[in-house]
C-alpha cells in the first residue's frame, strides 16, 4: 500500500520561498491562506552567523487529529495517507483548525472570495482559480493530489530549485524518500503531539 | 505577521465570543433545567430550553455553512461536536414537546416522561462544552479530566443559583434543601476550576495560556469575572444567607447576576487563552533566533 510522504532537506533548503509561490499559483488560494511557508531564523553570531530555513506543510499525519474530530466526515484520510477536504460536505465548524497541532487549516472567511489581492475587483486569474473554493469552509494542503494522481509530483516539490523537497512513497524501502531517511538524521514536527507526521526534515548542519 | 504563521507559542484563535455563547448557553440551560426540575418550577424550565435556544442560534451563526448544519450529527462515535449536537437536539426536541403536550389534554399524561427523557439528556449537554475542548489535543490547556467536571460544575452552579433566587423572590413555598445544593455547588465550581488550572501542566503552551489569564489581557475575564463575580460573591451572599446574617432579595439577585456573568466570562477566558504548543521545540531550531522576532 502506498503512503505518500516528503521529506525536506534543510541541508540543501536556501529559502528562496519558490514552493510558498508555486503552491500559491497552483492552488490560487485565497489572500492571506498559505499552504506551503518558509520559516526564517538566525543562529550564530557574527561573523559566524547564518540564516536556517524551515519549509512548512501539512504534515499528512498518520494519526490525524483533524480528521478524528470533524463531526461530518469532511476531512477524510484517504488509503495513500493523503488527508484531504471535501468542501461540500464542510460545514465550517473549524474544529479541525483547533485540532490541528500544526495550525495547517485555513478557514474561508464568509465574503473572502469576492475580493482580490489588490481591493478591485477579481483578476481573471483569481476568477479562475477561486472557482474550487467555497466560502464558509476549511481547507489545506492535499500534496496536489490531483497532479499525484496523475502521476505528477505535488508542485512545492517539482519547483524547488535546489531540489531541497522529495516526494515519494515511504512505504516503498526502494523510495528516494525511504533512501533518505535511512542515510541521514532526519526529524518530524512535534513528535509528542502523536500525530505521526508523513514529511521529514533532515537535520540542518550546525558548522 | 499574523500569529498563523508563528513558530512559537500561537494563542487559538478559531473560537471566540459567539462559541463561548454557545458553550454558556448550552451549560446554562442545561444547569437550570436540572435545578428547575427538582425544585418543581415550571417556568424557570422554560427558561432553560431558552437558554439552549440562544446556545443553538449562536453555534448557527458560528457556521460557516449553517444550511448544512444536520451533517454535524454524522459521526456520533468518534467527534464530540457530533455527540454534543445529537444530545442538545435530543434535550430541546423533548423539553419543548413535554411543554407542549401539557397543554393538549388528550396526550398530557406523556409529559412527565418527556420531561424525565430531556432532564437524562441535560446531564450531557451540561459537560459537552468540556468534553469538545478536551478533545482538541493540539491544546493542552483544555487536556485533562477537569476542563470538563469545571464548565459541568459551572453550570449546575449557574442552574441552582438561579433557581434558589427565584424561589426567593417569587415562591413562597419554601425548599430547606435548596440553599445548601446551592452552596455545595458553588464549593464544587470553585473547586474543579481550580484543579483545572492547577493541574492543567506545565508546557510553553499551558504556561502562556495561564499566564494570559493571571495577568494579562484576559486578568478582567478570568480573576475578576470567573472568580470574583462568578464564584467569590454568590458564594459570600450564600455563605451570608446560611448563617442567617443577611436574606435580602436584591442580594440574592446580584447573586443571580454575578453568577451568570461569571459563567460566562470563564468560560471566554478558558476558550481564548487556549494556545498551541511552539511547532520547533526540537533542536536545533530551539537555539535558533526567530528572523521576525529578531528585528
Amino acid at each position: 500500500m502506498t503512503r505518500w510522504g516528503m521529506v525536506i532537506d534543510l541541508q540543501t533548503c536556501v529559502g528562496c520561498h519558490s514552493c510558498s509561490a508555486a503552491c500559491k499559483a497552483t492552488n490560487g488560494t485565497p489572500p492571506d491562506i498559505f499552504f506551503s511557508r518558509v520559516h526564517e531564523f538566525e543562529s550564530g553570531v557574527y561573523p559566524k552567523a547564518r540564516r536556517e530555513f524551515l519549509p512548512v506543510l501539512c504534515n499528512h499525519c498518520q494519526n490525524p487529529p483533524c480528521v478524528e474530530v470533524c463531526p461530518t466526515g469532511a476531512s477524510y484520510q484517504r488509503e495513500d495517507g493523503i488527508v484531504a477536504v471535501k468542501a461540500d460536505v464542510c460545514i465550517g465548524c473549524r474544529s479541525c483548525a483547533l485540532a490541528c497541532p500544526y495550525d495547517h487549516r485555513h478557514y474561508v472567511e464568509p465574503g473572502s472570495l469576492k475580493k482580490g489581492y489588490f481591493d478591485g475587483d477579481l483578476t481573471l486569474y483569481e476568477l479562475v482559480k477561486y472557482d474550487r473554493w467555497t466560502e464558509g469552509t476549511v481547507i489545506k494542503c492535499d500534496f496536489c493530489m490531483d497532479r499525484v494522481d496523475e502521476g505528477l509530483k505535488p508542485a512545492c516539490v517539482e519547483t524547488c530549485p535546489a531540489e531541497a523537497r522529495i516526494f515519494g512513497d515511504l512505504a516503498d524501502p526502494k523510495s528516494d524518500v525511504s533512501k533518505l531517511l535511512r542515510e541521514n538524521e532526519s526529524f518530524t514536527l512535534l513528535p509528542e503531539a502523536g500525530t505521526k507526521p508523513c514529511v521529514y526534515y533532515i537535520k540542518p548542519s550546525t558548522e | 505577521m499574523t500569529p498563523k504563521y508563528l513558530t512559537g507559542v500561537r494563542f487559538a484563535n478559531h473560537f471566540g465570543v459567539l462559541e463561548t455563547l454557545s458553550f454558556w448557553g448550552e451549560g446554562v440551560g442545561a444547569g437550570l433545567f436540572i435545578a428547575a426540575v427538582l425544585a418543581g418550577e415550571r417556568f424557570l424550565e422554560t427558561a432553560a430550553i431558552a437558554f439552549v435556544g440562544i446556545a443553538v442560534l449562536a453555534l448557527l451563526v458560528h457556521l460557516g455553512n449553517p444550511q448544512r448544519s444536520w451533517r454535524a450529527v454524522r459521526r456520533v462515535g468518534n467527534a464530540w461536536v457530533s455527540r454534543g449536537t445529537l444530545m442538545i437536539g435530543l434535550f430541546l426536541g423533548f423539553a419543548v414537546s413535554g411543554f407542549i403536550v401539557q397543554f393538549i389534554a388528550p396526550v398530557a399524561s406523556f409529559a412527565p416522561l418527556l420531561k424525565l427523557a430531556a432532564f437524562v439528556c441535560a446531564i450531557p449537554v451540561l459537560i459537552y462544552a468540556g468534553m469538545l475542548l478536551r478533545s482538541m489535543r493540539a491544546i493542552r490547556l483544555w487536556g485533562g479530566p477537569y476542563l470538563p467536571l469545571a464548565f459541568g460544575a459551572q453550570a449546575v452552579a449557574s442552574g441552582f443559583t438561579v433557581v434558589w433566587t427565584y424561589v426567593k423572590l417569587f415562591d413562597a413555598v419554601p425548599r430547606p434543601w435548596l440553599q445548601p445544593v446551592t452552596l455545595g455547588s458553588l464549593l464544587l465550581c470553585a473547586a474543579f476550576s481550580a484543579l483545572h488550572v492547577a493541574r492543567a501542566g506545565k508546557s510553553a503552551g499551558v504556561r502562556a495560556s495561564v499566564e494570559r489569564m493571571r495577568s494579562g489581557d484576559l486578568r478582567g475575564l478570568f480573576v475578576i469575572g470567573g472568580w470574583l463575580l462568578g464564584i467569590a460573591i454568590p458564594l459570600a451572599i450564600l455563605t451570608l444567607a446560611q448563617a442567617n446574617l443577611e436574606d435580602g432579595a436584591i442580594l440574592a439577585l446580584v447573586a443571580s447576576f454575578c453568577r451568570l456573568y461569571g459563567d460566562f466570562a470563564y468560560r471566554n477566558a478558558i476558550v481564548r487563552a487556549g494556545a498551541y504548543e511552539p511547532v520547533v521545540p526540537t533542536a536545533p531550531y530551539a537555539l535558533f533566533r526567530k528572523v521576525s522576532a529578531a528585528k
